[in-house]
């Protein structure tokens, strides 16, 4: 199985291509920093990666992307990208937390607070106790190191210390069964409301 | 036997501020499908488009209109031959929504992406019918007015280029409208309830038409909105002071006495400025043919006023349908189709998203 995995919401976004093989069990991957301009040479950096694992697009069995929370265009840019390509070429698209990802990078210990800057002091949190993962949240940074420090817990800050990402992305994706696929449906975790929301509420509903 | 195949198609997509859209045209510029989908409800409570809430509603919204509009068209995807977006100019966040998914999809399916200026879409406007004919010809040398929340904009479109003939100085006139109805509690956005009150009102105490001591063509609409401001105040309505809120504050059904020809008066105000800077531009050029276009395009006097102009002076004015002043996607469309081949097969898939972008400097199409 081929997977084109694109992580636009981290503060270092790349893409990688994964070939999946079950019988026997084999991995074989391509990855790509997706470096400045990432939204608008998306397409650009895909076919630079395709090209480097000598496939073409239609060869793709699945995409994938990070639904966040991260950076809010990054996000989107992301999302409609893969999404568009997906459709274009027929496959089904998955997505999944950037959390998500960053606990099957990091396996180990299995007690650790995942951090990612939100901006304005704060960072969305990700608790994992006990291999289980929770939030995220948004907390306030101070006060993220402060208690993890107090209960002896590693912190691991997405922005701090690069992971690969979208390698973990791509493996999610290879297991999900296929009816997972569904982007299109499935609410986007952005982590936080817009300033103007955060200040005035949320928008109003009814008629325009 | 085989049956022969559909012509392709080009998708356009819009999204560059709070309107999100997608249509499908024929190869000769047939409008087969055009749907919009207006964030206005969820921008009321601010007093204005909230950059972030927009770009997240394109990202819901997007996948739903493109399933209607291909439905609507009767097509497929597969059935399109090159897809357009707008790059610009407007809300980057905004943009790259439309941008990326018509990226994605071009690439998907191997055809050329048309990166298209949003105001030259506007411009072109009111060459698309709605009736499912093929659109009109597009001359080679016609001049276009662009009027709406961001600009007011005169250009010249010839063989060798588009050069920008006048533009405002200040406010654009849609901009205007907006603010005279926020100062009058009339809530957002302004043109729809400005035209429908106006039209009961009665023009008796004109304002000025600006006039610039350079003796240019550029528009201004700032002076008019202070000089409503000061005759709100002798109506005493005390200008409203941008606070958002959910609904007018004031109650159409009992407004103070004189607040109907007053808007009427400012309504006047627009559409005599409008006239009298292409009664000045004709002076000094011929024009055969003027597109009107932009929302405020769908304001009922300023289209009664511009075509019987037209008339006048024997201008051929062309307007769009009401449904195309808004931000559309036919008109993405509609200007991706005409430049749709040029440049490299695919060198559009690296376009920027931009905020600014003058449509001069464009090249001739």
């Amino acid at each position: 199985m081929l997977v084109l995995a694109v992580e636009t919401a981290s503060p270092v976004p790349a893409a990688t291509l994964l070939l999946a093989g079950e019988r026997p069990p084999s991995e074989k991957m391509e990855s790509l920093l997706l470096g400045e301009r990432t939204a608008e040479l998306l397409p650009r950096r895909v076919r630079e990666l395709l090209g480097l694992g000598g496939v073409g697009l239609g060869s793709l069995d699945r995409i994938v992307v990070a639904t966040g929370p991260g950076s809010f265009t990054g996000i989107r840019a992301g999302v409609a990208f893969c999404r568009g390509l997906a459709r274009a070429l027929g496959r089904p698209v998955y997505g999944f937390g950037t959390f998500e990802a960053a606990g099957l990078a990091v396996r180990e210990p299995p007690e650790v607070d995942f951090v990612l800057d939100a901006g304005r002091g704060e960072v969305f949190r990700a608790a994992r106790r006990s291999g289980v993962l929770s939030g995220p949240a948004l907390v306030g940074r101070a006060e993220a190191l402060e208690s993890a420090a107090g209960r002896g817990i590693s912190v691991v800050d997405l922005g701090a210390s690069p992971l690969p990402l979208s390698w973990a992305l791509a493996r999610l994706a290879a297991r999900a069964p296929l009816e997972a696929g569904g982007l299109f449906r499935s609410p986007l975790a952005y982590g936080r409301a817009s300033a103007a929301e955060e200040r005035f509420g949320p928008p109003a509903e009814g008629p325009a | 036997m085989k049956l022969p195949s559909p012509p392709r198609c080009v998708l356009g997509i819009e999204s560059s501020c709070d309107e999100t859209s997608v249509a499908l045209l024929g190869a000769d510029g047939r409008v087969l499908s055009s749907v919009i989908s207006s964030q206005i409800a969820a921008h009321r409570r601010y007093g204005g488009v909230v950059p972030e809430i927009a770009a997240r509603a394109h990202l819901q919204n997007l996948p739903l209109l493109l399933d209607e509009a291909l439905a609507a068209a009767g097509v497929a995807l597969s059935d399109v031959g090159a897809v357009a977006a707008t790059a610009g100019p407007g809300l980057v966040g905004a943009l790259l929504v439309g941008l990326s998914e018509g990226k994605g999809i071009a690439l998907g399916l191997g055809v050329p992406f048309v990166p298209v200026h949003h105001i030259e879409g506007h411009c072109l406007s009111p060459f698309l019918r709605l009736d499912g004919g093929p659109s009109r010809p597009v001359p080679d040398s016609f001049t276009a007015l662009v009027v709406s929340g961001g600009h007011t904009h005169l250009y010249r479109f010839t063989a060798a280029g588009i050069d920008l003939a006048a533009r405002t100085r200040d406010d654009a006139a849609g901009e205007a409208y907006d603010k005279v109805s926020k100062m009058a509690g009339l809530g957002y956005p302004g043109g729809p309830v400005i035209d429908r009150l106006a039209g009961s009102g009665r023009s008796g105490r004109p304002f000025t038409v600006p006039q610039l001591k350079d003796g240019s063509l550029d528009f201004s609409f700032s002076g008019l909105k202070t000089a409503v401001r000061d005759r709100l105040s002798s109506l005493g309505v005390s200008p409203a002071t941008g606070v958002p809120g959910d609904r007018p504050a004031l109650d159409e059904g009992d407004l103070p006495a004189g607040l109907l020809d007053l808007l009427a008066d400012f309504q006047e105000a627009v559409v005599r400025q409008l006239e009298d800077r292409l009664t000045r531009f004709l002076a000094k050029e011929p024009v055969p043919l003027l597109t009107v276009s932009g929302g405020v395009a769908a304001n009922s006097l300023l289209r009664e006023r511009l075509a019987s102009w037209g008339r006048r002076k024997g201008v051929e004015v062309l307007l769009p349908d009401r449904v195309l002043t808004s931000d559309n996607a036919a008109m993405i469309a509609f200007a991706g189709l005409r430049r749709a081949g040029r440049g490299g097969a695919d060198g559009g898939l690296d376009a920027p998203a931009r905020s600014r972008w003058p449509l001069e400097s464009l090249l001739p199409c």
